[in-house]
């Protein structure tokens, strides 16, 4: 990718080849995620609608598959209202402040053994950082509405999400004391060789306890109160109208997409084979099967957010003590124990750890 | 490097920028964002000095967990009350002195200081940039520094304790649900099976 | 190291740009009258009567101190993971002895019921 760039840009000033290649490498990117999230809002009312026993949309497009695109049109077409009490300058800066951090995050994400924006040695703690920083966009979004059911809607998940980050943390410390690194493509490195070197074995009280307070941080369900369309309307987009409502919605979808990313990537081994390293493939036709490839990383992320709207036509919403309950006492002594487990095996040598 | 300098030199103004917007903003909620703004910016700054983590940790705390407490404090005043306050109150005279005594402090910690490093020299070339910065940090915390860390547990420890002491309230006569008592109910004695003899004609 | 970071500072200038110019976009084709129904606050029916920005439970707060606090724990836990491999088992004895500290500050959270919603 970047050797093609750079021969691609070859006619520019040298000095400015350092900006153009990533400069391109984001666009490119940025056009993958936009229409990512634009089929990810199609699959989800597929999903759902399969789960239903209905049909789904079906009108825009053959078989529906447009309808996304009609929808971001709709959008955009609509007025951006800003309520009249409202703070015009944080109301209009809030769903910047959700859609930066969920773009930007993407930045460190290897999607195979090369592409990649930023190769960075503290990738997970820049990722957890700019988690923490998407709280913001929900706040100030219900504070600038000054609309009851908004600030409602921030306050609940402003705490929600709080108390799943540290769950989050912890499981993301689980995985590098297995890993060892920081930089996500040496943690994929270090779970190579086929399914049952992937740390969701060793890792799996971690891995269920990621996933979860990932749906929790993305407000989806069934941790949706900071929406909760049947208690509080809408949260804390209810002002919101058009394009200010579409980031939102483009930021939410984005995230999900990058918590799917990263499970796959922790702990279902990236772009690594199902297969690699079996014996049974070797030197046959199939052999090709155990090749790496960002194939492999595709079908994991949509098991992931297959689950996600899985979860979500299966399950009521939790009430939000419980929500706090599973966090605050469910997941984060989990994932305390374990990473205590995982000391001791280390120190007796079991698993993928290895005194050097 | 000029490219570097030109960053630096945004970055500071921005920085200085958002500490003066912090005391100037009429409104705190504005005078928050600043703060988050002016601790973003000298993340990057601390970057561009080479200390990776540092950097990264400076906005995970600060900005992911400090700043959200002081939003909700902030929040919770009444605004309109405090903006018509006016800008500078009977404290500033005070503030002033204080922050007088600080910038004292810095400059002769400055000059002090200057005398045995100097300035122009950078500390990136002692280490050793294999290894990762928070590999470094890591291994020097776990056996130079053990003490000081411990120390530092037992403060987050203390810290646990204070802010419980301080700010719990519980409500009196609340119905609380208590999981393991509806879990451990013996169906028998909630259900009472009733022959009823049926109404004769 | 700092070469690495540059394509970040890109990443983020781009997304504020995306973000602007969707914003932008949708003052441009969003057409649409202001009436003082559509400006004011969503509220059931009713016309909003106080302001909306109220004060709330001291929970949160106290949920928010806590995070601070574990925050700050996992930003202990980060360099002690990674760099697992130079500090030996002296080094695990140590976060052994630490996180028992921040444990028996979890028990006693727990056991005061600052954990409790209700």
């Amino acid at each position: 990718m970047d050797e093609f760039l750079t021969i691609l840009f070859d006619f520019l000033p040298p000095e400015s080849i350092r900006f153009v290649v990533p400069f391109m490498k984001i666009i490119i990117l940025l056009v993958a995620l936009i229409l990512g999230a634009a089929f990810l809002v199609f699959f989800e009312r597929k999903v759902i609608a399969f789960m239903h026993q209905r049909i789904g949309p079906n009108r825009v497009g053959p078989k529906g598959w447009f309808q996304s695109f009609a929808d971001v049109i709709k959008l955009f077409i609509k007025e951006v209202i800003v309520p009249s009490n409202a703070d015009r300058f944080l109301f209009l800066t809030a769903p910047l402040l959700s859609l930066i951090p969920a773009l930007a995050a993407w930045a460190v994400i290897p999607l195979n053994e090369t592409f990649i924006i930023a190769d960075i040695d503290a990738g997970i703690l820049y990722l957890l950082a700019l988690t923490s920083f998407s709280v913001y966009g929900v706040i100030l979004a219900g504070w600038a509405s000054n609309s009851k059911y908004a600030f409602l809607g921030a306050m609940r998940s402003a705490a929600q999400m709080v108390a799943y980050e540290i769950a989050m943390g912890f499981a993301l410390v689980g995985v590098l004391m297995a890993g060892g690194s920081l930089n996500l493509g040496d943690i994929v490195a270090a779970q190579s060789g086929g399914i049952l070197h992937w740390f969701w074995i060793p890792l799996f009280p971690l891995f269920f306890v990621y996933f979860i307070s990932g749906i929790a941080e993305t407000n989806r369900h069934p941790f949706d109160v900071a929406e909760g369309e049947s208690e509080i309307v809408a949260g804390f987009h209810v002002e919101y109208s058009g394009a200010a409502f579409a980031i939102f919605f483009l930021a939410e979808y984005v995230n999900m997409l990058l918590i799917a990313t990263l499970t796959s990537i922790m702990f279902l081994g990236g772009w690594e084979s199902f297969f690699a390293g079996s014996n049974y493939l070797m030197n046959t036709s199939l052999e090709f099967l155990m090749e790496p490839s960002i194939l492999w990383l595709a079908v994991k992320v949509s098991f992931f957010l297959f689950t996600f709207f899985w979860l979500r036509a299966s399950f009521p919403r939790y009430r939000y003590d419980q929500i706090m309950k599973l966090g605050w006492k469910v997941l984060i002594p989990i994932t305390i124990i374990w990473i205590g487990v995982e000391g001791v095996m280390f120190l007796a040598n079991v698993g993928p750890w290895k005194v050097a | 490097m000029a490219f570097i300098e030109i960053i630096f030199y945004v970055f500071s103004s921005i920085l200085v920028l958002t500490s003066l917007g912090v005391i100037l903003f009429k409104n705190p909620v504005y005078s928050a964002i600043s703060l988050i703004l002016s601790f973003i910016t000298s993340a990057a700054l601390w970057l561009l000095l080479q200390a990776e983590f540092l950097a990264i940790v400076l906005i995970l705390v600060y900005v992911g967990a400090v700043m959200v407490l002081f939003l909700f404090v902030v929040m919770m005043l009444n605004i309109s009350d405090v903006i018509r306050t006016s800008r500078f109150n009977k404290i500033a005279p005070f503030a002033l002195f204080i922050g007088l005594i600080i910038v004292g402090e810095l400059i002769t910690l400055i000059w002090i200081r200057s005398d045995q490093f100097s300035m122009t020299s950078s500390p990136i070339s002692v280490l050793d940039t294999s290894v990762g910065n928070t590999t470094l940090l890591g291994t020097a915390l776990f056996t130079d520094y053990l003490y000081s860390f411990e120390i530092a547990g037992f403060i987050l420890l203390l810290a646990i304790v204070v802010s419980i002491s301080l700010t719990l309230r519980r409500r009196e006569g609340l119905k609380r649900q208590i999981v393991s008592e509806q879990v451990n109910i013996d169906p028998t004695k909630r259900m009472k099976l009733v022959d009823l003899k049926s109404e004769k004609n | 190291m700092l070469e690495n970071y540059l394509p970040i500072l890109i990443f983020l200038s781009v997304a504020l740009a995306l973000g602007l110019l969707m914003l932008s976009l949708g003052f441009l084709f969003g057409r649409g009258s202001k009436t003082e129904a559509k400006l004011s606050p969503y509220e059931c029916g009713f016309d909003p009567f106080e302001d909306a920005r109220i004060p709330f439970d001291v929970r949160y707060y106290l949920v928010a101190i806590l995070f601070i606090i574990f925050d700050l724990e996992i930003a202990f836990l980060f360099p002690w993971a990674v760099s697992l491999n130079k500090i030996g088992i002296a080094g695990i004895m140590a976060m052994g002895i630490f996180l028992l500290v921040l444990v028996i500050g979890f028990i006693y959270e727990w056991k005061k019921g600052a954990l409790e919603w209700d």
